[in-house]
């Protein structure tokens, strides 16, 4: 009972506790998500647009230049020139007019052939390019026009993105093309202060090939997944990246920048957030299990004491009281019910006395249910007509009836042993005469207990039972009452040699219980029911009636009662 | 009312909080079918993806390459045959590919005339796209130019013990291709055995691992000569590495590659447009300038040919097995002979 209270109590307190508590951390790393990935696509926006600036504006400073470099005479002149002073001329024109832009890029001039015939770069002119392929030949098929491509693996500068414009002559001969191209080192000092140094980015060719990526982007292989997941038709966010993908296109250069924002809400960091909330439920769980083993204990203990003594007051211990010291509820509850206990007790022992009464007033009325002075009279009457028709068997027989009568009759419940001893001997007697002295009778009794009071009729009554019932059907008997007392009780023993009881009979009579009805009818057995019930009232649980089977055959009936001097 | 309306708005809100994941990413429109085109692919990166990136540039179709080993990609085809993800497998010996045809879907090129090589397939199973042939390379600074080696047969003389990088022909096909080369100029003179024990007895217990290496064991000095491809080789010299070429008087392997569209591919015509591709004008020629590969249209070879040998391609693929394990158990005995 007290651990389904105690599980009630953690139910109610993980309900109260534990449940708003999981949904007030989702709701909040919800809230906190949207709100970071909020913040993080404004950041990549603005990102985006620092970048598409930036790229548009070296863009178009790149287009006016090589629109201006390829009018150049000393450029035109210098491509098919091998003098060395007409090229020094074309060198000095290439960078007078690039040098704010030497550090962010390389220039090269190409003749018609693809041959490289100068470089801005530090290892001077290196290879040639195909003119019937990649970015010379989108240059020789758009004139006047500045073109961007994706640098093809063959190219050794190690550019990554080039820009050209072809160069025509007066007569529209194509003599040449002017190249700028963006390393990733340039990539890195152009772009590097646009995006924020968490997340990284990436620019892609108009068919989303890697042109350039940021250190992390490169490390996340940004521009791939990107490319194989809208290949594929996917979306081109997945759960598992470590970042978050946003993508503008530079529609005038045909090429497009994505940020990958390093993702704050990864994988691991919800699964830290989880198992902090899990260790805070834990730690709220552990929290109700104490205290509501607490509270459950300050509940039932009171309840469970109550209990406890109600269980004594119910068994009849009406002196347990509970004793509560507190002063709440249940402190209130246990000093009433100890107020009803002891009022219950006082009304009880009432109840006990006017019951005894009542049985006193029962006894008298059974033992005079006939006028026992007219009985008397007559017997007298009929000891002195058998006197005087000498028939002295008759007088003797009326004498002891009339003694047996006297005593019987007499108001007193309590007689002397003595006396009682007295009115068993006339009955034997008149017994021996219907029987013709078939049966010994003997008393043992020590002098000093025959002035003891007992309640009358009672050894008579066990006698009686002995002989009618005990020696039924006999020739010959015995009937010997023994009695002796010992540490204040009186023993009186009588035991016969006769017929014996049944097992069940004695062991009735031994648990105290009162035959049925039908079976008084049938056994008469009366007698030692009635001893023990009176025997019992008068001394309460001291008293009773004990059968005992006698080795050598027959019945002893023990009788025991306090002893009591005066009744 | 109120307040039950109240408690419901109350759920939703909560509701949407809880649910309320996943934002709002770049929308694209999902690139059409039309512009696709898978690629398998065992060629080095610096071959295919100029060649691909080109194409991508001149069809606007997108093309999404996976690169691996051309055993590795053909047994994949093979086992995809029911729903094949690629559509064209580019790279891959003839020899090889012959032994695949059975997956391809056969095509022929608008210049397949030109292509009179007698590698190229009859029913155009695939089409040929470059020719390298194996060639001896040396270090110039230990092997003066006289004394370079100039037959198959002089690899199998004592001077040269212990000064030869050769890559394992178990991982390197082109190393394979050079042991049965190897075998087939001497057959005339000499028993295929005596020939295999003679060269692995030069090799002196010493193997590379790819022909890569093999260049770096002569451009370091290590081995004298090489036995390599030829493209391998021009890409070395120029980046400079002071190593020359040998072409074996005796004749050479000339063992071309090719491309092929994989049976029941989803994107089909994409595949047609890239095979045409790969044999055009200009992709044959950028292949000769800067791929260092020989083109394989008649009409587009711009060195001289090289001394081809007769080589027995179905010999050489029906007997791989038996050859490697003669090769190797003479290796492993000379190892253990020392």
């Amino acid at each position: 009972m007290k651990l389904s209270f105690r599980k009630e109590l953690l139910l109610c307190f993980v309900v109260v506790t534990i449940i708003p508590l999981m949904i007030t951390s989702v709701c909040l790393m919800n809230l906190f998500q949207k709100r970071v990935d909020h913040a993080v696509e404004e950041n990549a926006t603005q990102q985006l647009y620092g970048i598409e600036e930036t790229m548009t504006t070296v863009f178009s400073d790149m287009e006016t230049l090589l629109e201006e470099l390829s009018k150049r005479s000393a450029i035109a002149v210098g491509i098919a020139t091998n003098d060395s002073w007409e090229r020094n001329q074309a060198y000095t024109t290439l960078y007078e007019k690039t040098a704010d832009y030497r550090e962010k890029a390389i220039f090269e001039i190409y003749d018609a052939e693809g041959t490289c015939r100068y470089s801005t770069g530090a290892t001077g002119t290196i290879g040639n390019l195909p003119t019937y392929w990649g970015i010379l030949k989108e240059a020789k098929t758009h004139p006047d026009e500045m073109v961007v491509g994706r640098a093809s693996r063959y190219v050794k500068s190690g550019a990554k993105l080039h820009l050209a414009r072809g160069i025509w002559d007066e007569e529209d001969n194509l003599i040449g093309y002017l190249l700028v191209g963006f390393n990733d080192a340039q990539f890195e000092e152009l772009l590097g202060k646009t995006y924020n140094a968490s997340g990284g980015i990436t620019i892609l060719d108009h068919t989303w090939n890697e042109v350039y990526s940021s250190p992390y982007a490169q490390k996340e292989e940004l521009a791939k997944k990107l490319r194989s997941r809208y290949f594929a038709g996917e979306s081109l966010s997945r759960k598992e990246d470590s970042f978050l993908t946003y993508m503008e296109p530079l529609e005038a250069y045909g090429l497009y920048v994505a940020i990958g924002e390093r993702d704050i809400f990864t994988a691991g960091f919800s699964r830290i957030l989880i198992q902090v909330l899990i260790g805070v439920a834990v730690a709220a769980f552990v929290v109700c299990l104490a205290v509501s083993g607490v509270m459950s204990n300050f509940l039932t203990k009171p309840i469970h004491e109550l209990t406890t003594v109600m269980q004594k007051v119910r068994q009849g211990q009406m002196d347990a009281r509970v004793n509560s010291m507190r002063e709440d509820e249940f402190g209130l509850l246990s000093d009433t019910f100890d107020e009803m206990t002891a009022d219950l007790k006082e009304y009880m022992e009432i109840q006990v006395r006017q019951q005894k009464e009542l049985n006193d007033v029962t006894i008298a009325a059974m033992q005079a249910q006939l006028n026992p002075h007219f009985l008397y009279n007559t017997l007298d009457t009929m000891k002195w007509v058998a006197k005087s028709k000498d028939v002295p068997q008759l007088a003797n027989m009326a004498s002891d009836l009339a003694n047996i009568l006297r005593t019987s009759i007499s108001g007193a419940q309590f007689i002397r042993l003595a006396e009682e001893l007295q009115l068993v001997k006339s009955y034997m007697k008149i017994q021996q005469i219907r029987f013709e002295n078939s049966f010994a009778y003997d008393v043992e009794v020590p002098m000093e207990l025959e002035y003891y009071k007992i309640p009358k009729l009672i050894i008579q009554s066990v006698v009686e039972n002995a002989l009618i019932h005990g020696l039924k059907g006999r020739d010959h008997g015995q009937i010997f009452v023994n009695i002796y007392d010992e540490e204040e009780i009186l023993y009186i023993e009588v035991s016969d040699d006769g017929n014996g009881m049944s097992r069940e009979e004695m062991e009735r009579i031994n648990r105290g219980e009162c035959a049925r009805e039908q079976e008084v009818g049938r056994r008469r057995h009366i007698g030692l029911d009635s001893i023990a019930k009176i025997l019992r009232l008068h001394y309460g649980a001291d008293a009773g009636v004990r059968v005992e089977a006698v080795v050598s055959g027959g019945t002893k009936v023990v009788l025991y009662f306090p002893l009591k001097r005066e009744g | 009312m109120g307040v039950r309306q109240r408690i419901i708005s109350i759920l939703l809100g909560t509701c949407l909080l809880l649910c309320g994941c996943g934002a709002a990413k770049p929308a694209v429109e999902p690139l059409p079918e039309e512009n696709k085109l898978v690629i398998y692919t065992s060629h080095k990166a610096e071959i295919y993806e100029p060649i691909i990136q080109e194409f991508e540039e001149r069809t606007g179709i997108w093309v999404e390459v996976y690169d691996g080993g051309s055993s590795e990609l053909l047994q994949r085809i093979a086992k995809e045959s029911a729903d094949p993800n690629a559509d064209v497998i580019f790279g891959g010996g003839a020899d090889t590919l012959h032994a695949y045809s059975d997956y391809f879907a056969p095509y022929e090129v608008k210049v397949r005339n030109q292509i009179t090589s007698d590698y190229a397939p009859e029913d155009n199973g695939f089409t040929l796209f470059s020719e390298f042939p194996i060639v001896f390379v040396y270090n110039k600074k230990l092997v003066f130019s006289a004394g370079t080696p100039q037959t198959w047969s002089e690899l199998l003389e004592g001077k040269w013990k212990g000064k030869i990088a050769y890559a394992n022909p178990a991982n390197s096909g082109s190393a394979y291709t050079a042991l049965c080369t190897l075998l087939t100029v001497t057959r005339d003179r000499m028993e295929q055995q005596e020939v295999i024990e003679k060269f692995t007895s030069n090799l002196n217990g010493k193997l590379c691992d790819s022909s890569a290496e093999v260049l770096e064991e002569v451009i370091s000095g290590s081995s004298a000569v090489g036995i390599a491809t030829e493209d391998e080789a021009k890409k070395y010299i120029e980046q400079g590495a002071d190593i020359g070429i040998a072409y074996p008087e005796d004749g050479t392997a000339v063992v071309p590659d090719g491309t092929a569209i994989v049976k029941g591919a989803k994107h089909e015509e994409n595949a047609k447009l890239f095979l045409e591709f790969s044999v055009c004008d200009d992709a044959q020629q950028l292949l000769q300038e800067y791929g260092y590969r020989r083109s394989v249209r008649d009409d587009l070879k711009s060195e001289a040919s090289v001394e081809a040998i007769d080589y027995d391609m179905e010999w050489a693929q029906n007997n791989r097995e038996d050859t490697l394990s003669r090769f190797h158990y003479a290796f492993v005995g000379e190892e253990g002979a020392q």
